[in-house]
């Protein structure tokens, strides 16, 4: 079995696990940021699952578009919008919100504009999609002007999420408290790093670390958000156990 | 991550009471405040590297 199959495998396995503990959350507090995590981790579990898909099964036009718009463009910015939500409780908060939203539908129509365009006979199953999706995609001077607005979200992404978790990171550990808050931050933002420099590898052309840095990122955001959101009092694990079904 | 803005109580019950970072720690004392600081340093290599890629000023393949 190839690492182009087991890595995304492994990637999209913990993100599922990922995904339904943070929307449940949400489901159970109505609290927006789980809502944007959610989404977001569930964007780049989707584009794990392509990868897994075109090292099993081959081409997809469809799934390429997952791939791209979710795994390359949106996730970050959403995960990281989730953390904005959450440090901060102001109306122009909303006002991004609304961007964020209006930017991803952009992008999606972007995306659709350049389906017709891909080149999928330079295609190779044994090759990860990382590493040869600039051939398949045209460049943006012949109209794949989506690939512009990835910077857009990953740096919006970057400054939201790892500036957020740095910053709670650093405030609990000045204030001395909740340790469990701090290694859990710690690991959210080394997560997000690891996945901010492997597409930061890709699109410079070093296509073959991004499935190893979704990987590592996965199990550090996951390892990081159950750490940070251990109950840190006597009450707040009897409250944990008393919302536990069963 | 969590909200690190929120203000705590000045006095709570025993239940409510936080766990604290022991004062003595090499790890919470030295080697976190230098990881932060690092992994500070890499958010804005990366920022600067996606904003020259957008830029023109770094070759985008």
């Amino acid at each position: 079995m190839s690492l182009s199959l087991v890595l995304p495998g492994l990637s999209s396995a913990i993100m599922i696990v990922f995904v339904v503990s943070v929307l449940r959350r949400y489901f159970l507090r109505r609290k927006l940021h789980f809502l944007f995590w959610g989404v977001g981790l569930a964007m780049f579990g989707s584009a794990s699952l392509a990868e897994i898909w075109f090292a099993a099964l081959g081409w997809s036009a469809p799934l390429f578009f997952v791939w791209y718009l979710f795994g390359a463009a949106l996730n970050a910015g959403w995960i990281g919008h989730g953390t904005l939500l959450l440090l901060v409780r102001k109306r122009w908060v909303h006002v991004l919100t609304a961007l964020l939203v209006v930017g991803s539908l952009a992008a999606g129509g972007l995306m659709l504009q350049v389906m017709p365009k891909l080149e999928a006979s330079s295609f190779e199953r044994s090759v990860p999609i990382s590493e040869q999706y600039r051939e398949i995609m045209p460049p943006i001077s012949e109209g794949a002007t989506v690939r512009l607005t990835t910077p857009f979200f990953n740096i919006y992404g970057l400054v939201t999420l790892v500036g957020g978790a740095l910053l709670s990171a650093w405030l609990f550990l000045r204030k001395q408290v909740l340790p469990n808050r701090v290694i859990g931050n710690v690991l959210i933002a080394a997560g997000a790093l690891s996945i901010g420099l492997a597409s930061t590898a890709t699109r410079l052309g070093y296509g073959q670390y991004l499935y190893l840095g979704e990987l590592v990122a996965a199990v550090l955001m996951y390892v990081g958000f159950t750490a940070a959101a251990a109950p840190a009092t006597e009450a707040e694990r009897a409250e944990a156990l008393a919302t536990q079904p069963g | 991550v969590s909200d690190p803005t929120e203000p705590a109580p000045p006095r709570r019950p025993p239940g409510r009471r936080e766990s604290r970072i022991p004062g003595d720690s090499w790890i919470y004392r030295r080697a976190l405040p230098v990881l932060l600081l690092l992994m500070g340093v890499v958010t804005i290599g990366l920022i600067l590297t996606a904003a020259g890629v957008l830029l023109g000023v770094i070759p985008w393949r």
